[in-house]
């Protein structure tokens, strides 16, 4: 199997952050399907690794809100801006989607990250956004934390986290 | 599939103990119905199919750099960026229905440096003929990595 999951969280009391601990090194690069929301106004979902919290991320991104695109950039930031959640605004019990991926984490070298994520609601006010962001640290990547913009996760958040696996690649040669 | 099948395979993969001008999949099994190309390098890469270098690539594109957004549509010899110097970039390519020969070929893909833009393309190929092989050309340097998956169907 080339995706191996290696854990679910799910949120049943509020929390403002979830950790993926003791990351397997067996994968080329990581892939987390998060679907969320909190419980104030806010909508940043920001994420880390190794729990590293100096300013060693950045990132761009770009969002369209339905009637406009904007983009935003952060550098030497303690947090990678890696998309959106749902938040008390929009339409009850709606979550947000995000898709993270995570190339060459358990190679020493710079990290970068790339997401899609999309907010649901029934209203005008709702997002696409897609982040480019880095980290400076070439440390492998043993942990993974998705954290509120100091806000909490709702009950009912999930985060999936899985390892994509190059091992045994036939199919195709490559020089 | 059987339950508990891959659909996503490792096709080939490679990571430069060396520098090089290009890295080149061929002879790509046909047995899949899309593929998936992941690029991770250190100076803005393109990506040509099949050899052909000519202005049959199409693609539509987004952008934000961090404070500008932007779109145009372009037909150029290849697909792909020229970012050079800075953070990584990653490139990944969604190829559908690749092994056809009676379409153009459609790829999304992003293209992503954290200290330039992110970019969305949806793109077309303007050939019919099958896709037997991939050229990705750039400066590569050492610890660049490619990654070629296969996505089976049922």
């Amino acid at each position: 199997m080339t995706m191996s999951l290696v854990e679910t969280i799910t949120v049943s009391t509020p929390v403002s952050s979830m950790s993926f601990l003791s990351i397997p090194q067996t994968g080329k690069d990581l892939y987390i399907v998060f679907s969320g929301r909190q419980s104030t106004s806010s909508d940043g979902l920001f994420m880390r690794f190794n729990n590293v919290s100096t300013g060693i991320y950045s990132y761009r991104h770009l969002r369209g809100s339905g009637s406009a695109a904007s983009s935003i950039t952060g550098s030497a930031q303690t947090w990678i801006y890696i998309g959106a959640t749902g938040e008390s605004t929009q339409t009850a019990n709606t979550f947000s989607s995000v898709a993270i991926t995570v190339p060459n984490y358990a190679v020493v070298q710079a990290k970068s990250a790339s997401s899609d994520s999309v907010s649901e609601n029934n209203a005008t006010a709702a997002s696409q956004t897609l982040v480019a962001g880095a980290s400076t640290a070439t440390t492998v990547i043993t942990s993974l934390q998705l954290l509120t913009s100091g806000d909490t996760f709702v009950a009912g958040t999930t985060a999936s986290l899985y390892t994509i696996s190059t091992t045994g690649a036939t199919g195709a040669t490559v020089a | 599939m059987p339950v508990g099948v891959s659909a996503y395979v490792p096709l080939a993969t490679k990571t430069l103990t060396a520098t090089a001008t290009s890295v080149t999949f061929s002879s790509i099994s046909q047995a899949y119905r899309d593929l998936v190309l992941v690029v991770n390098t250190a100076n803005g890469p393109v990506v040509t199919l099949n050899g052909i270098t000519t202005s049959i690539y199409n693609y539509v594109a987004m952008w934000g750099n961090g404070s500008t957004t932007g779109s145009y549509a372009e037909t150029t010899t290849n697909f792909g960026g020229t970012w050079n110097g800075g953070s990584p970039v990653r490139q990944i390519y969604n190829i559908f229905d690749y092994s056809s020969t009676d379409k153009h070929k459609s790829i999304l893909s992003r293209d992503d440096r954290s200290t330039a833009a992110t970019n969305a393309n949806a793109g077309r190929w303007a050939n019919t003929a099958a896709i037997t092989s991939i050229t990705i050309t750039a400066t590569l340097v050492v610890g660049d990595s490619f990654t070629l998956y296969g996505i089976a169907s049922a």
